[in-house]
């Protein structure tokens, strides 16, 4: 067989979950900051170790301007310090529009979760997905709209395969159906993560849809969390003569 | 300018009579490609020169976080 080792070092290593298709970008959307307009005064409170509540009134100077409430609930089961089982997350503003999701976690490996957006008093979107995460794959089946006596549906699947330590390849299909027309959009992924940088790739018909991701040095020092926090932010964009600026305000 | 404009894609070598425009040619011949290059790359209506802006751009930006990691100054320094 040769010198195998040296020729695939990383042959033995465990090939892990590649995550979530729609997490694939996000080292490198973290890096961009959040575009600020306005003034925004958030007041969070945190009532149990389950339960929190967030007030947030924003003065916005593009859109309308509005009060929101927000009440989170989460469960016993913490798999990492973001994913916490059952979460229930409520958000209304001050016309009546919600914004509803439920996540659940059945068993070791499959994942729920419910989402419903209304308009004012009419719904815009209620959507189901689930999600099998195996020892080196991860597939997600999500149902968009379904409305059976309309006839229509948005179905998206998803599937990701570690096919090395390194290197995760996956695709995404989805189909639409409406009363007289249906369609179908392939997207293939690639990501591979070295120990420094990670790059990943989407391509379809829609497009493309590149990042890339590299750690310039070791975050140390870490501002624990304070009980008042304030943001500043601006944006500008010189060739359509478009800029914002904005602050927020944290509480809690 | 304008007139020179004219006259260049007319006037290029591979046209008869153009002899004495040869030895004056590729200085026309550079300024037209230049004209030719700069509404290449500003034309956004083009998917081939969108393809290439965007993956150039895509690329500098790479070789800019690949290199420059060193204008963090409050970075610890290196063990030596």
């Amino acid at each position: 067989m040769g010198n195998a080792a040296g020729r695939a070092p990383r042959r033995g290593e465990p090939r892990g979950n590649p995550g979530s298709f729609d997490e694939l970008h996000r080292l490198c959307k973290e890096v961009f900051p959040p575009q600020m307009e306005g003034v925004k005064l958030i007041v969070t409170k945190t009532l149990s170790s389950h339960f929190q509540v967030t007030h947030t009134v924003h003065m916005s100077t593009l859109g309308p301007s509005g009060y929101r409430f927000n009440a989170t609930f989460v469960g016993d089961r913490q798999l990492s310090p973001t994913e916490v089982f059952p979460t229930l997350v409520g958000d209304m503003d001050s016309a009546g529009s919600l914004n509803a999701q439920a996540l659940h976690l059945l068993g070791e490996r499959l994942r729920v979760k419910a989402v419903f957006q209304s308009h004012q008093a009419k719904f815009v979107t209620w959507q189901f997905d689930g999600e099998y995460r195996g020892d080196d794959c991860t597939a997600t089946l999500t149902l968009g709209n379904p409305d059976l006596l309309g006839g229509s549906v948005i179905v998206v699947a998803h599937f990701l395969q570690s096919v090395t330590a390194r290197l995760v390849l996956g695709g995404e299909l989805v189909y639409h159906r409406r009363p007289g027309e249906e369609g179908a959009i392939l997207t293939l992924a690639g990501k591979y993560t070295a120990p420094k940088w990670v790059t990943t790739l989407n391509v379809g018909y829609g497009g493309a849809h590149a990042s890339y991701y590299h750690r310039a040095n070791e975050q140390v020092g870490k501002l624990p969390p304070l009980p008042v926090t304030l943001a500043l932010g601006a944006f500008l964009n010189h060739w359509r003569n478009r800029f914002h600026c904005g602050f927020s305000v944290t509480v809690g | 300018m304008a007139a020179a404009a004219a006259a260049g894609p007319g006037s290029g070598p591979g046209t008869p009579g153009s002899g004495p425009a040869a030895v004056a040619a590729p200085p026309r011949g550079l300024r037209a490609w230049l004209r030719s290059a700069f509404r290449f790359a500003t034309d956004r209506n083009d998917f081939r020169r969108n393809l290439l802006v965007n993956l150039g751009l895509f690329a500098a930006g790479v070789w800019v976080a690949r290199n420059l990691t060193d204008i963090d100054l409050m970075a610890p320094q290196p063990v030596p």
